[in-house]
């Protein structure tokens, strides 16, 4: 990640180690890496000292390494990998851009600091460079640039990420020394070309690209606005999502973007409500994210890959619902990014849960400098950490979050010491820590409603509450967790609900999401007991009497069934699904009639080929076989490429008489097997009844 | 460099690609607005040999400026007012005396953080306690903003 260090000339580095005392097999293991790491960084390695002396008897103890103990082979590459990027640190004197700054700058800035970016300004020429050298020495001195929250090497709570962009010390100092030293070019021998980064798509044309129908402006002046978009996806199937990329089109005035999918139609009808494209809020509380990752994106951050084996399902008829963070320019502006997406083949070989650790209730007293929160959550069941995402507003400052393993050991997750929300992203774990069950996860945050906060949003000080409003905090961590058993995920899941039923007590939505649980499970019962306990909380549920519908079917109680059934169509008129479970108590209880209904209304909602098959089934069932036909047309037409629909379809048509639909039908069937003689004959004889009609 | 007969001169120095001196655009404008029928005339200030006039036209379009523009790509101004950053405001009174420097008001913090509405406006307090002939109290703040270079590119700079 971190570039090569310029060759160090003034002070060339010294092996420190003298091998005469090496007395265990880790030492000498830690001498040789140093030895390793000094030559990563170009220096000469002391060879004639890489062998312990033999003459020395003093090495008789163990000088060599423990063949029976040998270090585990990461840990010894990652310590290698470790001291490389840790080289020795000297600055030379008189930096020039040339050797020492653009590999720092290109590395570091142009990803964003370039044409038509995020940043206002680029940082590809020596030119570029030098009119801003005073503000790049600052920005780097006080580590505003490169915007990096986390702690940097060295610091307490240090954890190596995968999408790390933070500069080494050195580095820093290098840009300082230029800064003072009179910013010089050097030699042009040196000189470099600026860094090339691909044009559109990153990872190529998305297999779906998303956006607003609208342009929304942003006013030039005014406070940060956060304002939501629904994207229809017109997902008539769940797909995997195994990659996403966002592009801002306008760069420099979105902060960051946050994706989350709404099931329910919610969203769309708040964006109604809204005179101006989109929806004002920084939370809306309609929409969630996929319950397996946390879609985020802030400048700099090229397209977003799931891990190798994990991917997000985007499910059927989902809206994606944009949330942005948006800050005035100074002129009015034009907001109006793309969101693209690359399916997986197939379902992903990891399943992921999103832990949410914090929520607790916030109460910030006005004036209070420090004010702390705390939670933790112990993990039921053994896994991996694959990204952490910290979430609070702006009075936030210090975030903590760790592990304790039942043994006692203390692992990192990560620490931000000056938390600010205009950088908030998701940070993904360089190597995916490991943690048993039982093992507790800690988050401590620490919140600044002082007047000498310049982030606080209120002057004066007033008391500050948990809330989804900008003015409100929050405090959370939503952690990507996989167990190691796929199967831990239901026991994470209701753990999840567990927590939230002993914190906020039963509500009705909680108490369905435990029944989803044993349903899945097959424990029928319980399922039932959970759900009639959440329409006991909130009888127009209308999830919950549909699900109750599902158990109480499946323990063959009809006539109960078929009551929540028509309840949650009653409740949710727009839902096919309803109608659907309607349909099938009806068809189970052998009530044709009320099924050809019902379908007749499904099909009302939604057109599609599954329907109209249902309905023809039942209308031969009530003794309509020229309507059944029909119907089956549709199937036939919908489904062009089904061999069998054809020739169901041509069948029903040609014992209705209704040759010249039946030939359609039967004609298409051969574009499948143009081969078969049988429905060659079939269709001769079909065309000379047309003809004769005619 | 001074309005004619104006009561005071403020300079705003300003840059094109200044994101905190672009964000000023509207205060910057409504002051001009406000102080123009005081007799307090705005000027901006382009230091950049790359802000052609053309440039600096379409910069006052976009952000809807009023104040009229000047160029100063030689940095002349610079050594007199001693501003460092832009945005940065000089207020020059009639005799031509500097009466006060620095920042417009306290909106930016530091790099990045911004707060949500200024607790003090400098610029303001500076020319009202001028034109009432009271004592200016703070004459010196420090501006937050881009720096400009020490003097113009090398690679850049015109031959004098």
């Amino acid at each position: 990640m971190n570039h090569r260090l310029p060759p160090v000339r003034r002070t060339p580095p010294q092996v420190a180690v003298s091998w005469r005392v090496v007395r265990s097999s880790r030492e000498w293991w830690s001498a040789l890496l140093a030895t390793l790491a000094l030559t990563a960084c170009g220096a000469q390695p002391p060879r004639a000292e890489l062998e312990p002396s033999k003459t020395n008897t003093e090495d008789a103890s163990s000088p060599r390494p423990d063949t029976a103990h040998p270090p585990p082979a990461d840990a010894t590459t990652a310590a290698i990998e470790l001291h490389s990027r840790d080289c020795p640190r000297v600055s030379p004197e008189r930096p020039n851009y040339h050797e020492h700054v653009a590999p720092i700058l290109h590395q570091h800035c142009s990803l964003c600091h370039r044409p038509d970016q995020a940043a206002p300004f680029s940082l590809l020429s020596f030119e570029d460079a030098y009119e801003h050298a005073e503000q790049i020495a600052e920005v780097t001195r006080s580590r505003y640039m490169p915007p990096w929250q986390p702690a940097h090497r060295g610091e307490a709570g240090f954890v190596e990420f995968a999408n790390e962009r933070s500069s080494s010390a050195l580095e820093i100092e290098i840009l300082q020394r230029w800064a003072q030293s009179g910013s010089e070019a050097g030699p042009v021998t040196q000189k470099r070309a600026a860094p090339t980064f691909p044009e559109g798509w990153q990872l190529g044309q998305p297999d779906l690209v998303l956006e607003h129908a609208e342009v929304y402006t942003l006013a030039a002046s005014g406070l940060d606005v956060y304002r939501n978009f629904v994207l229809d996806t017109g997902a008539s199937s769940a797909r995997w999502v195994r990659a996403w990329e966002f592009r801002p089109r306008n760069a420099r005035v979105i902060h960051h973007a946050i994706v989350n999918l709404d099931r329910h139609d919610w969203a769309r009808g708040m964006e109604a409500a809204d005179p101006l494209p989109g929806f004002d809020g920084m939370q809306d509380q309609a929409s969630q994210s996929p319950g397996d990752s946390y879609l985020v994106w802030a400048p700099g951050n090229g397209a977003m890959k799931n891990p190798e084996g994990i991917a997000w399902q985007l499910p059927a008829h989902a809206d994606l619902v944009l949330q942005l963070h948006l800050q005035p320019t100074g002129k009015p502006e034009a907001v109006r990014p793309r969101v693209g997406l690359y399916f997986a083949e197939q379902a992903p070989s990891l399943r992921a849960h999103m832990l949410r650790v914090g929520d607790v209730p916030i109460d910030i007293p006005a004036g209070a400098s420090e004010h702390w929160i705390r939670d933790q959550y112990t993990l039921p069941v053994a896994g991996r950490v694959f990204s952490i995402f910290p979430h609070a507003h702006y009075l936030a400052r210090e975030i903590r979050a760790w592990a304790q393993t039942p043994e006692g050991a203390r692992v990192w997750l990560l620490h931000i010491d000056d938390w600010d929300f205009n950088w908030q992203d998701e940070y993904r774990y360089a190597s995916p820590p490991s943690l048993p069950a039982g093992a507790v996860i800690h988050m401590e945050i620490s919140y600044d409603n002082s007047s000498a906060n310049p982030r606080n949003p209120n002057t004066p000080p007033i008391r500050v509450r948990d809330g989804y409003r900008s003015v409100d905090e929050m405090g959370n961590l939503s952690i990507q967790f996989v167990p190691d058993d796929p199967k831990g995920l239901s026991q994470l899941r209701e753990s999840k609900y567990r927590r939230q039923l002993a914190r906020g007590g039963p509500t009705s939505r909680v108490l369905y999401n435990l029944g989803n649980i044993e349903l899945e499970r097959g424990q029928l019962a319980q399922a039932q007991a959970h759900y009639e306990q959440a329409l006991k909380l909130d009888e127009r549920n209308h999830h919950a009497h549909h699900n109750l519908s599902v158990v109480l079917r499946r323990l063959e109680q009809l006539d109960r069934a078929l009551t929540h059934a028509r309840r949650a169509a009653q409740l949710a008129p727009e839902q096919a699904r309803a109608l659907d479970q309607w349909a099938n108590i009806e068809v189970a209880r052998g009530a044709w009639p009320q099924a050809v209904q019902i379908l007749e209304r499904r099909l009302a909602l939604r057109a599609d080929a599954a329907t109209h098959q249902r309905l023809a089934t039942a209308l031969v069932r009530v003794g309509e076989a020229p309507r059944a036909a029909q119907h089956l047309l549709e199937v036939a037409r919908l489904r062009p490429d089904d061999f069998a629909a054809q020739v169901q379809a041509g069948e029903q048509l040609a014992r209705n008489s209704d040759w010249p639909l039946a030939l359609e039908c039967f004609e298409r069937a051969l574009l499948s097997r143009p081969e078969d003689p049988q429905l060659m004959r079939m269709i001769d004889q079909l065309r000379r009844r047309v003809a004769e009609q005619r | 460099m001074l309005a004619g007969d104006a009561r005071a001169t403020v300079l705003i120095y300003v840059r094109h690609d200044c994101p905190i001196a672009n964000r000023y655009a509207p205060t910057i404008e409504a002051l001009t607005k406000h102080y123009r029928p005081r007799g307090v005339e705005f000027r901006l200030i382009y230091l950049d040999d790359d802000e052609t006039p053309e440039l600096i036209a379409r910069h006052q379009l976009e952000y809807s400026l009023s104040a009229s523009a000047l160029r100063d790509p030689a940095h002349r101004s610079v050594s007199r007012t001693g501003v460092r950053v832009t945005p940065q405001a000089v207020l020059v009174d009639a005799d031509g005396r500097i009466q006060y420097s620095g920042r417009i008001d306290d909106a930016v913090a530091d790099f990045g953080r911004y707060r949500a509405r200024p607790t003090r406006a400098d610029l303001r307090l500076a020319i009202d306690a001028l034109l009432a002939g009271r004592n200016i109290e703070v004459r010196q703040t420090k501006a937050i903003g881009c720096y400009i270079p020490a003097s113009p590119t090398p690679a850049s700079a015109p031959t004098q």
